[in-house]
């Protein structure tokens, strides 16, 4: 296992290795001095490289650039990112969310979006109310049937499934 | 300092220049000194709702361009003394004022008086941008109508990102009749949509139609009921608080029977 995030002193370090093997039973396999030396080294590179090319990793896209919002997105708001995005708040009609990993919505989806812009279909889309415009995985597009206006119940999720955009509740069922 | 409210829709025709003709009358009745800035450069309107289009001498881009002062261009209202309109010019574009220029223009005016309301033109270009600039709070006006809804949204979202937080909310031209069947867009939907303080609501009336035209607006008539809904607005605007009008005019006899029994209806 692998783990990024903030560069750690060594009594962080010493107690999350602590902490890891007693509590948790993990084998720790790692030394502080490499950490060290390695974050020195990514700080160095960072310096050579003055804009660094972004990196789309294949899967999840990059997770580390993962994009939170906070509040409603509007009618003609359009919301990128190289990994995944989460939206605590509604998606209004109108808006776009285009993510080259997954997207989350913790409030109703309305708007139109893209998961895996890059060309991944393992990534989904879900939200507490599904309700969108239109939604797109990879290259695949689909929208809600139409007729009456679709309102959803519970929380779902879509996902690709024989090359085919598929809806389902993301909760087990009860 | 006076306070500037921008009052806006993005679409067109859903009554942006009623409510401020309407709204500004009713401030000017509780008192207030207002200036009712015409910013819809080109196709001025203002004016003519207000009935004031022959005492036009110089407007607001002859303010900017410094072709006369402040003062020269607000014409006195016939009826309220402590009400003025700054009329907008009808043959240039609205290119011809600046952002800058529209600030500087709100701030003087922000001084003088208590209330600046500037009727904003339909879209989402240099004319709303001119209007927005020296607002500090701003009067979002919507129809119960999805494109209309659509729009208001989408002004929303320009709005907050211009540092106007928390827009308020008018929805205008509510058929009652037709809500009460179930045909027209339910009003907590659009607050749900829009996720916005509601202001007011307006019902539809054909009183507005006379006034307009006439050039006086409905709110200084006692019987119209879109009148009274605005002055209700006012109310709120001022900071009283003001319950929602009942939408049902008339009300039926098992309505009446129930509410006599204490039931109430969602």
């Amino acid at each position: 296992m692998n783990f990024k995030g903030k560069s750690l002193s060594l009594k962080e370090y010493n107690d999350l290795a602590d902490i890891l093997q007693n509590k948790y039973g993990m084998q720790f396999l790692g030394d502080y001095e490499a950490l060290c030396s390695n974050i020195a080294a990514g700080k160095e590179e960072e310096k050579n490289q003055a804009k660094p090319e972004p990196v789309i990793k294949q899967g999840q896209g990059d997770e580390e650039k993962a994009v939170f919002i906070r509040g409603t997105i509007r009618s003609g708001q359009l919301i990128r990112s190289e990994g995944n995005i989460v939206v605590l708040g509604d998606v209004n009609p109108g808006a776009y969310l285009e993510a080259a990993g997954s997207i989350t919505v913790m409030g109703k989806m309305r708007g139109t979006g893209h998961a895996g812009t890059q060309g991944d279909y393992s990534t989904y889309i879900a939200a507490f109310r599904l309700e969108p415009m239109q939604l797109r995985i990879g290259d695949i597009v689909t929208r809600p049937p139409d007729g009456k206006q679709y309102k959803s119940k519970v929380p779902e999720m879509a996902f690709v499934k024989k090359g085919m955009i598929i809806v389902e509740p993301y909760l087990g069922k009860r | 300092m006076g306070e500037v409210i921008v009052i806006t829709s993005g679409k067109g025709g859903v009554g942006k220049t009623t409510t401020t003709a309407n709204i500004g009358t009713g401030l000017a009745l509780e008192g207030k000194s207002v200036v009712l800035l015409d910013a819809d450069i080109g196709l001025r309107n203002l004016d003519v709702v207000m009935g004031l289009e022959n005492r036009i001498v110089y407007d607001l881009v002859d303010v900017i361009d410094g072709i006369c002062r402040m003062k020269q261009a607000l014409i006195k209202d016939k009826r309220y003394p402590n009400l003025y309109l700054m009329p907008a010019a009808q043959t240039k574009d609205k290119n011809a004022v600046t952002p800058e220029q529209m600030l500087k223009l709100t701030k003087d005016l922000a001084e003088e008086y208590d209330y600046i309301l500037v009727d904003c033109p339909a879209g989402i270009e240099q004319g709303f941008k001119n209007a927005i600039v020296g607002a500090n709070r701003s009067i979002v006006v919507t129809t119960p109508e999805v494109s209309a809804v659509r729009d208001a949204d989408r002004i929303i979202g320009l709005l907050e990102a211009n540092g106007l937080k928390n827009p308020q909310l008018i929805i205008n031209r509510v058929k009652i009749d037709m809500v009460r069947r179930g045909d027209m867009m339910n009003i907590d939907d659009m607050v749900d949509i829009l996720a916005i303080d509601l202001l007011g609501v307006i019902p539809d009336d054909e009183y507005i139609v006379v006034s307009t035209n006439r050039g006086e607006p409905a709110i200084s008539d006692s019987k119209s009921l879109a009148g009274q809904a605005y002055k209700n607005i006012v109310k709120r605007i001022l900071g009283e608080n003001v319950p929602f009008m009942s939408l049902d005019s008339e009300e039926g006899f098992m309505a009446r029977l129930a509410k006599a029994f204490g039931f109430r209806r969602k």
